[in-house]
Protein backbone atom coordinates (compact mmCIF):
# COMPACT_ATOMS: atom_id res chain seq x y z
CA UNK A 1 0.00 0.00 0.00
CA UNK A 2 0.97 3.77 -0.66
CA UNK A 3 0.28 6.88 0.43
CA UNK A 4 -0.25 9.97 -0.89
CA UNK A 5 0.02 13.14 1.11
CA UNK A 6 -0.52 16.88 0.06
CA UNK A 7 0.92 19.60 1.59
CA UNK A 8 1.42 23.05 1.64
CA UNK A 9 4.97 22.56 0.69
CA UNK A 10 4.39 19.91 -2.13
CA UNK A 11 3.35 15.85 -2.37
CA UNK A 12 4.43 13.10 -0.67
CA UNK A 13 4.26 9.53 -1.40
CA UNK A 14 4.98 6.99 1.40
CA UNK A 15 5.15 3.17 0.73
CA UNK A 16 5.62 0.80 3.32
CA UNK A 17 8.72 -1.83 3.39
CA UNK A 18 9.65 -3.98 6.04
CA UNK A 19 8.05 -2.20 8.75
CA UNK A 20 9.41 1.26 8.08
CA UNK A 21 8.07 3.96 5.46
CA UNK A 22 9.83 5.23 2.74
CA UNK A 23 9.35 8.76 1.99
CA UNK A 24 9.49 9.96 -1.81
CA UNK A 25 9.25 13.65 -2.79
CA UNK A 26 8.75 16.38 -2.60
CA UNK A 27 6.85 16.22 -5.63
CA UNK A 28 5.83 19.90 -6.70
CA UNK A 29 8.44 21.47 -4.51
CA UNK A 30 6.66 24.78 -3.50
CA UNK A 31 3.49 24.52 -4.53
CA UNK A 32 0.51 23.90 -2.25
CA UNK A 33 -1.05 20.28 -3.32
CA UNK A 34 -4.63 21.05 -2.64
CA UNK A 35 -6.38 17.33 -4.04
CA UNK A 36 -5.73 13.69 -5.37
CA UNK A 37 -7.98 12.22 -7.83
CA UNK A 38 -8.04 9.05 -10.56
CA UNK A 39 -9.02 9.35 -13.99
CA UNK A 40 -11.20 6.65 -15.28
CA UNK A 41 -8.22 5.48 -17.49
CA UNK A 42 -5.79 4.89 -14.60
CA UNK A 43 -3.85 8.03 -14.58
CA UNK A 44 -3.56 10.15 -11.49
CA UNK A 45 -4.11 13.07 -10.81
CA UNK A 46 -2.95 16.43 -8.37
CA UNK A 47 -4.45 19.50 -7.93
CA UNK A 48 -1.78 22.29 -7.26
CA UNK A 49 -2.28 25.77 -6.10
CA UNK A 50 0.47 28.79 -5.51
CA UNK A 51 -0.54 32.50 -3.92
CA UNK A 52 1.83 33.89 -6.91
CA UNK A 53 0.94 31.09 -9.82
CA UNK A 54 -2.80 30.28 -9.37
CA UNK A 55 -3.79 26.36 -9.76
CA UNK A 56 -2.53 23.58 -11.95
CA UNK A 57 -3.38 19.77 -12.69
CA UNK A 58 -0.83 17.15 -12.98
CA UNK A 59 -1.56 13.88 -14.52
CA UNK A 60 0.64 10.95 -13.96
CA UNK A 61 0.42 7.17 -14.70
CA UNK A 62 3.23 6.08 -11.90
CA UNK A 63 3.04 9.03 -9.55
CA UNK A 64 6.15 10.06 -10.25
CA UNK A 65 6.58 11.63 -13.32
CA UNK A 66 3.80 14.03 -13.84
CA UNK A 67 2.64 16.57 -16.63
CA UNK A 68 0.49 19.40 -15.98
CA UNK A 69 -2.42 19.80 -18.53
CA UNK A 70 -2.49 23.23 -20.54
CA UNK A 71 -6.02 23.95 -19.08
CA UNK A 72 -7.38 23.69 -15.62
CA UNK A 73 -11.16 24.86 -14.60
CA UNK A 74 -10.56 28.58 -15.72
CA UNK A 75 -13.74 31.06 -15.02
CA UNK A 76 -14.26 33.00 -18.19
CA UNK A 77 -11.43 35.31 -19.36
CA UNK A 78 -12.98 38.81 -17.93
CA UNK A 79 -14.49 37.27 -15.09
CA UNK A 80 -14.11 38.63 -11.60
CA UNK A 81 -14.24 35.51 -10.09
CA UNK A 82 -11.11 33.70 -9.35
CA UNK A 83 -9.33 30.27 -9.50
CA UNK A 84 -8.04 29.88 -6.07
CA UNK A 85 -8.05 26.09 -5.95
CA UNK A 86 -9.41 22.83 -7.26
CA UNK A 87 -10.65 21.04 -3.74
CA UNK A 88 -11.28 17.75 -4.98
CA UNK A 89 -11.84 15.21 -7.34
CA UNK A 90 -14.85 13.08 -8.10
CA UNK A 91 -14.40 10.08 -10.32
CA UNK A 92 -17.89 8.32 -11.91
CA UNK A 93 -17.23 6.43 -14.73
CA UNK A 94 -15.46 8.36 -17.27
CA UNK A 95 -16.57 11.82 -16.21
CA UNK A 96 -14.07 13.78 -13.66
CA UNK A 97 -16.03 16.66 -11.51
CA UNK A 98 -13.84 19.51 -10.05
CA UNK A 99 -14.91 21.22 -6.86
CA UNK A 100 -13.43 24.87 -6.88
CA UNK A 101 -12.80 28.11 -5.21
CA UNK A 102 -14.58 30.29 -5.83
CA UNK A 103 -17.14 28.01 -5.45
CA UNK A 104 -17.98 26.18 -8.83
CA UNK A 105 -17.97 22.37 -10.48
CA UNK A 106 -16.21 22.00 -13.18
CA UNK A 107 -15.85 18.45 -15.54
CA UNK A 108 -13.80 16.94 -17.82
CA UNK A 109 -14.69 13.73 -20.28
CA UNK A 110 -10.95 13.12 -21.46
CA UNK A 111 -9.41 12.35 -18.34
CA UNK A 112 -8.20 15.54 -16.55
CA UNK A 113 -7.17 17.33 -19.46
CA UNK A 114 -10.14 19.59 -20.96
CA UNK A 115 -13.09 20.97 -18.65
CA UNK A 116 -16.38 22.57 -18.65
CA UNK A 117 -18.10 24.51 -16.54
CA UNK A 118 -21.36 23.13 -14.92
CA UNK A 119 -23.59 26.00 -15.98
CA UNK A 120 -26.56 25.14 -13.88
CA UNK A 121 -24.78 25.73 -10.60
CA UNK A 122 -21.88 28.14 -11.02
CA UNK A 123 -25.02 30.17 -12.68
CA UNK A 124 -26.99 29.76 -10.23
CA UNK A 125 -30.04 32.23 -9.27
CA UNK A 126 -28.62 32.23 -5.63
CA UNK A 127 -24.98 32.58 -6.39
CA UNK A 128 -24.99 36.60 -5.67
CA UNK A 129 -25.97 35.70 -2.21
CA UNK A 130 -22.46 32.72 -1.81
CA UNK A 131 -20.23 34.50 0.75
CA UNK A 132 -17.01 33.13 1.63
CA UNK A 133 -16.46 31.07 5.12
CA UNK A 134 -12.67 31.37 7.14
CA UNK A 135 -11.67 28.34 4.25
CA UNK A 136 -13.11 30.87 1.46
CA UNK A 137 -16.10 29.99 -1.11
CA UNK A 138 -15.30 26.63 -2.04
CA UNK A 139 -17.31 23.56 -3.69
CA UNK A 140 -15.16 20.91 -1.67
CA UNK A 141 -17.59 17.32 -2.32
CA UNK A 142 -19.09 15.89 -5.05
CA UNK A 143 -20.77 12.83 -5.05
CA UNK A 144 -23.07 11.48 -7.94
CA UNK A 145 -25.56 8.22 -8.34
CA UNK A 146 -26.84 8.74 -11.55
CA UNK A 147 -28.71 11.45 -12.70
CA UNK A 148 -28.95 12.65 -9.19
CA UNK A 149 -25.81 14.73 -8.01
CA UNK A 150 -24.75 16.56 -4.85
CA UNK A 151 -22.51 19.16 -4.18
CA UNK A 152 -21.09 20.58 -1.28
CA UNK A 153 -20.01 24.04 -0.78
CA UNK A 154 -18.57 26.06 2.03
CA UNK A 155 -20.21 28.20 3.26
CA UNK A 156 -23.02 28.28 1.28
CA UNK A 157 -24.95 24.66 1.76
CA UNK A 158 -25.47 21.47 -0.08
CA UNK A 159 -27.38 21.49 -3.52
CA UNK A 160 -29.12 18.70 -5.13
CA UNK A 161 -29.63 18.34 -9.07
CA UNK A 162 -31.78 15.44 -10.12
CA UNK A 163 -31.05 15.89 -13.72
CA UNK A 164 -27.83 15.35 -14.22
CA UNK A 165 -26.47 18.30 -13.24
CA UNK A 166 -28.67 20.61 -15.88
CA UNK A 167 -30.80 22.24 -12.43
CA UNK A 168 -29.42 22.26 -8.78
CA UNK A 169 -31.72 23.25 -5.73
CA UNK A 170 -30.46 23.76 -2.10
CA UNK A 171 -31.11 21.34 0.16
CA UNK A 172 -30.53 22.09 3.67
CA UNK A 173 -33.82 21.89 5.82
CA UNK A 174 -32.97 21.22 9.44
CA UNK A 175 -29.54 22.21 9.61
CA UNK A 176 -28.57 25.94 11.56
CA UNK A 177 -27.27 28.22 9.29
CA UNK A 178 -24.15 29.97 10.94
CA UNK A 179 -24.14 33.30 12.86
CA UNK A 180 -27.81 33.08 12.61
CA UNK A 181 -30.49 33.54 15.72
CA UNK A 182 -32.58 30.63 16.24
CA UNK A 183 -35.89 32.65 15.27
CA UNK A 184 -34.31 34.49 11.99
CA UNK A 185 -35.97 33.79 8.85
CA UNK A 186 -34.28 30.82 7.14
CA UNK A 187 -32.23 31.92 4.61
CA UNK A 188 -32.37 29.49 0.87
CA UNK A 189 -28.39 29.92 1.69
CA UNK A 190 -25.39 30.03 3.65
CA UNK A 191 -25.15 26.75 5.61
CA UNK A 192 -21.54 26.07 6.23
CA UNK A 193 -21.29 22.31 5.08
CA UNK A 194 -18.03 21.05 5.78
CA UNK A 195 -17.91 17.20 5.04
CA UNK A 196 -20.69 14.84 3.13
CA UNK A 197 -20.38 10.94 3.41
CA UNK A 198 -23.07 8.58 1.42
CA UNK A 199 -24.67 5.16 2.19
CA UNK A 200 -23.31 4.04 -1.18
CA UNK A 201 -25.92 1.03 -1.32
CA UNK A 202 -28.89 3.99 -0.16
CA UNK A 203 -27.49 7.46 -1.48
CA UNK A 204 -30.64 8.95 -0.44
CA UNK A 205 -28.96 8.70 2.93
CA UNK A 206 -26.04 11.00 3.24
CA UNK A 207 -24.05 12.25 6.65
CA UNK A 208 -22.79 15.79 7.13
CA UNK A 209 -19.94 17.25 9.52
CA UNK A 210 -21.54 21.14 9.27
CA UNK A 211 -19.99 23.93 11.07
CA UNK A 212 -22.91 24.11 13.10
CA UNK A 213 -22.51 20.36 14.13
CA UNK A 214 -23.61 16.39 13.03
CA UNK A 215 -26.46 15.79 10.73
CA UNK A 216 -27.89 12.69 8.83
CA UNK A 217 -30.49 12.59 5.98
CA UNK A 218 -32.70 9.94 4.64
CA UNK A 219 -33.92 11.51 1.89
CA UNK A 220 -31.25 12.76 -0.29
CA UNK A 221 -31.03 15.57 1.55
CA UNK A 222 -34.87 17.26 1.56
CA UNK A 223 -34.62 17.22 5.56
CA UNK A 224 -31.53 16.85 8.08
CA UNK A 225 -31.96 15.65 11.86
CA UNK A 226 -28.79 15.97 14.14
CA UNK A 227 -27.05 12.63 14.73
CA UNK A 228 -24.33 13.75 17.98
CA UNK A 229 -24.87 11.29 20.97
CA UNK A 230 -21.16 10.55 22.32
CA UNK A 231 -19.38 13.18 20.50
CA UNK A 232 -17.57 15.83 22.52
CA UNK A 233 -17.65 18.19 20.16
CA UNK A 234 -20.01 18.75 17.21
CA UNK A 235 -17.61 20.58 15.11
CA UNK A 236 -14.92 19.57 12.67
CA UNK A 237 -14.49 18.73 8.88
CA UNK A 238 -14.26 15.09 8.53
CA UNK A 239 -17.29 12.51 7.50
CA UNK A 240 -16.56 9.03 6.06
CA UNK A 241 -17.85 5.64 5.70
CA UNK A 242 -16.16 2.83 6.07
CA UNK A 243 -18.37 1.07 3.21
CA UNK A 244 -17.03 -2.44 4.20
CA UNK A 245 -18.28 -2.41 8.00
CA UNK A 246 -20.84 0.48 7.43
CA UNK A 247 -18.69 2.39 10.35
CA UNK A 248 -19.05 6.29 10.14
CA UNK A 249 -15.97 8.02 11.31
CA UNK A 250 -15.67 11.93 12.35
CA UNK A 251 -12.85 13.62 13.96
CA UNK A 252 -14.13 16.23 16.36
CA UNK A 253 -12.82 19.11 17.44
CA UNK A 254 -13.54 21.39 20.15
CA UNK A 255 -15.33 24.64 18.45
CA UNK A 256 -15.09 26.75 15.84
CA UNK A 257 -13.01 29.52 17.40
CA UNK A 258 -10.94 26.72 19.10
CA UNK A 259 -10.27 24.09 15.90
CA UNK A 260 -8.39 21.85 18.25
CA UNK A 261 -8.92 18.21 19.45
CA UNK A 262 -11.00 18.56 22.98
CA UNK A 263 -8.24 18.58 25.75
CA UNK A 264 -5.54 17.56 22.87
CA UNK A 265 -6.53 14.51 22.96
CA UNK A 266 -6.82 13.57 19.06
CA UNK A 267 -9.32 10.94 18.52
CA UNK A 268 -11.62 9.81 15.70
CA UNK A 269 -15.02 8.82 17.10
CA UNK A 270 -17.07 6.22 15.20
CA UNK A 271 -20.45 4.69 15.05
CA UNK A 272 -21.83 1.00 14.49
CA UNK A 273 -25.61 2.48 14.27
CA UNK A 274 -25.39 5.01 11.81
CA UNK A 275 -24.80 7.85 13.47
CA UNK A 276 -27.58 7.61 16.35
CA UNK A 277 -24.19 7.01 18.69
CA UNK A 278 -20.44 7.56 18.47
CA UNK A 279 -17.70 6.31 20.57
CA UNK A 280 -14.04 6.83 20.47
CA UNK A 281 -12.39 4.48 17.54
CA UNK A 282 -10.58 1.59 18.94
CA UNK A 283 -6.76 1.52 20.00
CA UNK A 284 -3.69 3.04 19.72
CA UNK A 285 -4.34 6.88 20.76
CA UNK A 286 -1.46 8.68 21.78
CA UNK A 287 -1.87 10.04 25.70
CA UNK A 288 0.50 12.71 24.44
CA UNK A 289 -1.57 15.88 24.32
CA UNK A 290 -2.04 16.70 20.53
CA UNK A 291 -3.69 20.17 19.58
CA UNK A 292 -3.71 19.66 15.86
CA UNK A 293 -6.57 19.84 13.14
CA UNK A 294 -7.54 17.66 10.99
CA UNK A 295 -8.85 18.98 7.38
CA UNK A 296 -11.65 17.80 5.39
CA UNK A 297 -9.44 16.64 1.98
CA UNK A 298 -6.67 15.07 4.42
CA UNK A 299 -8.43 11.73 4.68
CA UNK A 300 -9.21 8.30 2.49
CA UNK A 301 -9.70 4.99 3.00
CA UNK A 302 -11.34 2.06 1.26
CA UNK A 303 -13.59 -0.73 1.81
CA UNK A 304 -11.68 -3.18 3.31
CA UNK A 305 -10.86 -1.79 7.00
CA UNK A 306 -8.14 0.96 5.54
CA UNK A 307 -8.31 4.50 6.21
CA UNK A 308 -5.61 7.32 6.93
CA UNK A 309 -5.94 10.71 8.00
CA UNK A 310 -3.09 13.99 8.11
CA UNK A 311 -3.07 16.64 10.21
CA UNK A 312 -2.18 20.36 10.32
CA UNK A 313 0.99 19.31 12.07
CA UNK A 314 2.30 17.07 9.50
CA UNK A 315 1.29 13.79 10.92
CA UNK A 316 -0.67 10.79 9.81
CA UNK A 317 -2.80 8.41 11.12
CA UNK A 318 -3.75 5.10 9.89
CA UNK A 319 -6.11 1.84 10.62
CA UNK A 320 -6.27 -1.21 8.52
CA UNK A 321 -9.04 -2.73 10.60
CA UNK A 322 -12.14 -0.48 10.14
CA UNK A 323 -10.46 1.53 13.18
CA UNK A 324 -10.01 -0.77 15.60
CA UNK A 325 -6.40 0.01 15.76
CA UNK A 326 -4.94 3.49 14.88
CA UNK A 327 -0.66 4.15 14.55
CA UNK A 328 0.91 7.30 13.97
CA UNK A 329 2.92 7.33 11.34
CA UNK A 330 6.50 8.43 12.17
CA UNK A 331 7.19 10.51 9.45
CA UNK A 332 6.80 14.45 9.76
CA UNK A 333 5.29 16.50 6.62
CA UNK A 334 4.16 20.46 6.22
CA UNK A 335 0.55 21.29 6.91
CA UNK A 336 -1.35 18.28 5.33
CA UNK A 337 -4.21 19.24 3.39
CA UNK A 338 -4.85 16.15 1.23
CA UNK A 339 -4.55 12.12 1.65
CA UNK A 340 -4.97 9.46 -0.74
CA UNK A 341 -4.85 5.72 -0.92
CA UNK A 342 -2.48 4.80 -4.05
CA UNK A 343 -3.88 1.12 -5.14
CA UNK B 1 11.15 42.38 -32.11
CA UNK B 2 12.61 39.61 -30.64
CA UNK B 3 13.11 39.44 -26.66
CA UNK B 4 14.07 36.59 -24.13
CA UNK B 5 11.72 35.68 -20.70
CA UNK B 6 13.44 34.36 -18.55
CA UNK B 7 10.88 32.35 -15.67
CA UNK B 8 11.07 31.60 -11.79
CA UNK B 9 11.74 27.75 -11.25
CA UNK B 10 8.52 27.27 -9.39
CA UNK B 11 7.05 27.77 -13.36
CA UNK B 12 9.31 26.18 -15.66
CA UNK B 13 9.87 23.54 -13.50
CA UNK B 14 6.20 22.35 -12.79
CA UNK B 15 4.99 23.18 -16.58
CA UNK B 16 8.33 21.17 -17.42
CA UNK B 17 9.46 23.78 -19.86
CA UNK B 18 12.66 25.55 -20.74
CA UNK B 19 13.59 28.42 -18.05
CA UNK B 20 14.43 30.66 -21.08
CA UNK B 21 12.30 31.28 -23.95
CA UNK B 22 12.55 33.73 -27.21
CA UNK B 23 9.56 35.44 -27.90
CA UNK B 24 7.89 37.96 -30.39
CA UNK B 25 6.46 41.36 -29.70
CA UNK B 26 6.79 45.40 -28.91
CA UNK B 27 4.97 45.64 -26.07
CA UNK B 28 5.07 43.09 -22.75
CA UNK B 29 1.78 41.89 -23.35
CA UNK B 30 2.58 40.89 -26.69
CA UNK B 31 5.84 39.04 -25.32
CA UNK B 32 3.38 37.55 -23.34
CA UNK B 33 1.00 36.58 -26.03
CA UNK B 34 3.78 35.27 -27.92
CA UNK B 35 5.03 32.93 -24.72
CA UNK B 36 1.32 31.71 -23.99
CA UNK B 37 0.96 30.30 -27.77
CA UNK B 38 4.31 28.56 -27.36
CA UNK B 39 3.65 27.13 -24.14
CA UNK B 40 -0.59 27.15 -23.37
CA UNK B 41 0.06 25.58 -19.64
CA UNK B 42 1.86 29.16 -18.16
CA UNK B 43 -1.03 31.29 -19.41
CA UNK B 44 -2.98 31.00 -16.04
CA UNK B 45 -0.13 31.00 -14.11
CA UNK B 46 1.32 34.40 -14.84
CA UNK B 47 -2.00 36.40 -15.56
CA UNK B 48 -5.60 36.30 -13.80
CA UNK B 49 -9.18 35.84 -15.52
CA UNK B 50 -9.15 39.70 -16.22
CA UNK B 51 -6.17 39.45 -18.56
CA UNK B 52 -3.59 41.36 -15.51
CA UNK B 53 -0.99 40.15 -14.20
CA UNK B 54 -1.18 38.42 -11.14
CA UNK B 55 -1.35 40.21 -8.02
CA UNK B 56 1.67 39.01 -6.58
CA UNK B 57 3.80 38.58 -10.04
CA UNK B 58 5.96 41.35 -11.70
CA UNK B 59 7.63 41.69 -14.75
CA UNK B 60 10.63 43.38 -15.36
CA UNK B 61 11.85 44.35 -18.62
CA UNK B 62 15.72 44.84 -18.96
CA UNK B 63 16.05 45.51 -14.87
CA UNK B 64 12.97 47.86 -14.43
CA UNK B 65 9.61 46.74 -13.49
CA UNK B 66 6.82 46.93 -15.98
CA UNK B 67 3.42 46.47 -17.09
CA UNK B 68 1.68 45.07 -19.99
CA UNK B 69 1.82 48.24 -22.04
CA UNK B 70 6.04 48.92 -21.50
CA UNK B 71 7.61 48.54 -25.03
CA UNK B 72 10.28 45.95 -25.36
CA UNK B 73 13.15 46.39 -27.41
CA UNK B 74 14.85 44.08 -29.73
CA UNK B 75 17.11 42.03 -26.99
CA UNK B 76 15.41 42.98 -24.31
CA UNK B 77 15.36 40.68 -21.63
CA UNK B 78 12.56 40.13 -19.44
CA UNK B 79 12.42 38.22 -16.07
CA UNK B 80 9.13 37.01 -14.37
CA UNK B 81 9.24 37.36 -10.43
CA UNK B 82 7.04 36.79 -7.27
CA UNK B 83 6.84 38.80 -3.98
CA UNK B 84 9.14 37.28 -1.42
CA UNK B 85 6.41 36.55 1.20
CA UNK B 86 5.35 33.22 3.01
CA UNK B 87 5.81 30.67 6.05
Amino acid sequence: MKLAVGTEKGAYLLEQTSGSWNVTGPMFPGWKVSAFGTASDGNHLAAVGSNWYGVGIHRSDDFQDWEQTDSPPVWPEGSERKMEQVWTFHTNGDRIWAGVADAGLFTSDDGGVVWDSVVGLNEHRTRDDWGPGFGGLCAHRVKVDGDMQWVAISAVGVFRSNDGGETWDPKNDGVDAVGLPEDAPRPEVGYCVHCVAHDLANPMRIWRQDHSGVYRTENGGDSWERIENGLPANFGFVMWRDDGSGRLFTIPLEASDNRVPVGGALRVYRSDDDGDSWTVSGDGWSTAPHFTGVLRGAFDGDDEGTFSFGTTGGKLWLTRDHGDNWEELAPVFPRIGAVKLVL
Amino acid sequence: MTASIKLPRMLWETVDTESVHEVEGATVAEALDDLFARVPGLRGHIVEETGAVRPHVSVFVDGLQADLDTAVGNGSELRILHAVSGG
